[in-house]
């Protein structure tokens, strides 16, 4: 058996007369960088949101670690160990950096039912939140309201909420999106170094991103998984190319 | 951690001051009908700080919590119909009964959201409503009258003994928001209002806390409805009309959704200006002062589009932050 940390086997999924997952077949190796590329509308959050349970798909079956998981909600995918940034920065808007970590935080320890002590002036808690947001290097924003991040910095402690939960696995949905230059540059850094923490199934439009990250690479057209392989195999891969650059009919 | 209530919710702590102390001022200048007045502003504050932690803190419109407070009110009501007086008893069957209720009606109701999420509740409470309508053995539509119940060691046709018993069990609900509402559940729920799918990629199921929170918040409204029917001597399906829900959601909403607080200030204001307005303008406008409402409206309209917040918030501090952290 290889070491894949997540297999997905067959997947469907439509909407209506629309086949958004056609029949994905997908192996994930533990610790790797594996981006999913593919056009505009070829189905890639929609495939994402299969793994992370927000969508179910119409037959297939999802295996993390070797257990299925295609029916399991998404709070228990969570527990299991699938860490998730969306498309759109979702933090809590209301709070505090810090007190998003707090959450994350209480949310790990698994002990939610205390309905007396206050948790955020509790020391254990905002140790344990300042650890989570360190990870990703913005401890020092702590105590600023998330309202007054910019885009880059909310992007930021969204893969710090991800990460808080220790997942053995994690799904970007373009975490660079709308990001300024520099925020990209040091969100590649930040992802970098998770590299062996963890294994990341990346969504990402930024090709540079893509080709400096990832270890392989699948491509998403249609619904339907056309290439997968190294970064090298697949910037040689005549049917990629067609996909991205559009054929000569 | 006294000290540490004490500094956080100031507001609070000073309403609760004044109201132990407002029978010394009503006897000074002999007003005994405004010890009435105050009994039934706790009474409504104590229900609507109950429902404001699904309302404000959880982000869940409930449009049917006056049922619960009908619920407590018929537990004493049918309890002493049946010859069992003891007010202490007749508490504790409207917390477990509002208890259970909630938890069904919020098991089944918080499955849905938004619009819908507000129609079942409505939904809920009318078919309480109509169920204690249709009740003759008693008194259906006309009521039940009763006498205040019998605390034991508190006889209630003393003087004010009814005013401090209300007011002891308005300190132990505050008490038990503000530490609720700072606590790793208050703030998991809060963490919910602000947005479900993150708290649900955290690992949590965001039902169970909604839940949990349903029940708290039904049972808080029992105990105020329980006390109501002393207060009242009386109960009838009036107590759990639908206007009763909505004049609690405007408490709220006046006082400032994000604050422990916020549901007792709206209380004292929304049930004096109900006091005094008829009578303010029957001295300036003789012609409209049954129609004090017109004056109303527009008054809680410009609170709400100018005071973001409440009054809390205009009094307070400016920007909205999670209660938890909150000067209040």
């Amino acid at each position: 058996m290889t070491s894949s940390i997540l297999e997905l086997r067959s997947v469907k999924k439509k909407f209506g007369a629309l086949t958004a997952t056609d029949d994905v077949s997908l192996n994930i190796q533990k610790g790797e960088i594996h981006a999913l590329i593919g056009p505009n509308g070829a189905g890639k959050t929609t495939l994402i949101s299969q793994i992370f349970g927000n969508l179910t798909p119409d037959s297939g079956e999802i295996l993390l670690d070797g257990k299925n998981i295609t029916n399991t909600s998404v709070s228990d995918r969570a527990i299991l160990g699938i860490g998730r940034s969306f498309q759109i920065s979702n933090v809590l808007m209301d709070f505090s950096v810090l007190e998003n970590a707090i959450v994350a935080k209480i949310s790990h320890s698994r002990k939610t039912f205390r309905f007396f002590k206050p948790a955020f002036n509790d020391a254990d808690l905002i140790d344990g939140g300042l650890a989570i947001l360190k990870r990703v290097g913005i401890e020092h924003m702590s105590d600023r309201h998330v309202s007054d991040l910019a885009h880059g910095e909310r992007r930021l402690l969204e893969l710090a909420l991800a990460l808080a939960m220790q997942p053995v696995l994690v799904l970007l949905d373009e975490p660079m999106a709308g990001a300024g230059p520099e925020d990209t540059v040091f969100m590649t850094k930040v992802i970098a170094g998770l590299k062996g923490d963890t294994t990341i199934l990346l969504i990402e439009h930024d090709m540079d991103v893509v080709f400096q990250l990832a270890e392989r690479i699948s491509v998403l057209v249609e619904g339907a998984v056309i290439a997968s392989g190294s970064p090298n195999e697949i910037s040689n891969n005549t049917l990629v190319r067609e996909a991205y650059l559009g054929s000569d009919e | 951690m006294i000290l540490d209530l004490l500094k956080k919710f100031t507001t609070l702590w000073v309403i609760l001051f004044l109201l132990a102390l407002f029978p010394i001022f009503t006897a000074a200048f002999d007003l005994p009908f405004w010890n009435d007045v105050v009994m039934r502003i706790m009474l409504l504050g104590m229900a609507a700080m109950g429902l404001n932690i699904v309302f404000g803190f959880g982000g869940m419109v409930s449009f049917g919590h006056a049922a619960f407070m009908g619920i407590g009110a018929y537990c004493a009501g049918i309890s002493q119909y049946y010859g069992m007086d003891n007010g202490w008893y007749q508490l504790l069957i409207s917390v477990i009964t509002c208890g259970i209720l909630g938890l069904v009606i919020g098991f089944l109701a918080l499955r849905t959201s938004g619009i819908y999420f507000i129609m079942i509740t409505l939904a809920f409470a009318q078919m309480l409503y109509f169920f204690f309508v249709s009740l003759e053995q008693f008194g259906g539509d006309d009521g039940l009258i009763m006498d205040r119940s019998d605390f034991i060691f508190i006889d209630l046709y003393e003087p004010l003994r009814l005013y401090y018993l209300i007011f002891l069990t308005l300190v132990f609900v505050s008490i038990v928001l503000m530490l609720l509402i700072r606590s790793r559940f208050g703030v998991i729920l809060q963490a919910i209002k602000s947005n479900e799918n993150r708290v649900e990629a955290m690992g949590l199921n965001p039902l169970k806390f909604k839940i949990t929170g349903y029940v708290i918040s039904a049972v808080i409204c029992g105990v105020s409805g329980c006390l109501f029917a002393s207060w009242q001597e009386f109960v009838s399906p009036d107590i759990m009309h639908w206007t009763r829900s909505g004049d609690l959601m405007i408490i709220i909403i006046l006082g400032g959704l994000t604050y422990v607080a916020g549901p007792l200030v709206g209380a004292i204001v929304f049930l004096l200006l109900e006091e005094l307005l008829p009578d303010l303008l029957h001295v300036v406008f003789p012609s409209i002062a049954e129609n004090w409402m017109i004056i109303f409206g527009p008054l809680l309209i410009a609170v709400v589009l100018f005071g973001k917040g409440g009054l809390m918030g205009v009094v307070g501090n400016r920007f909205t932050r999670p209660a938890a952290r909150k000067d209040q």
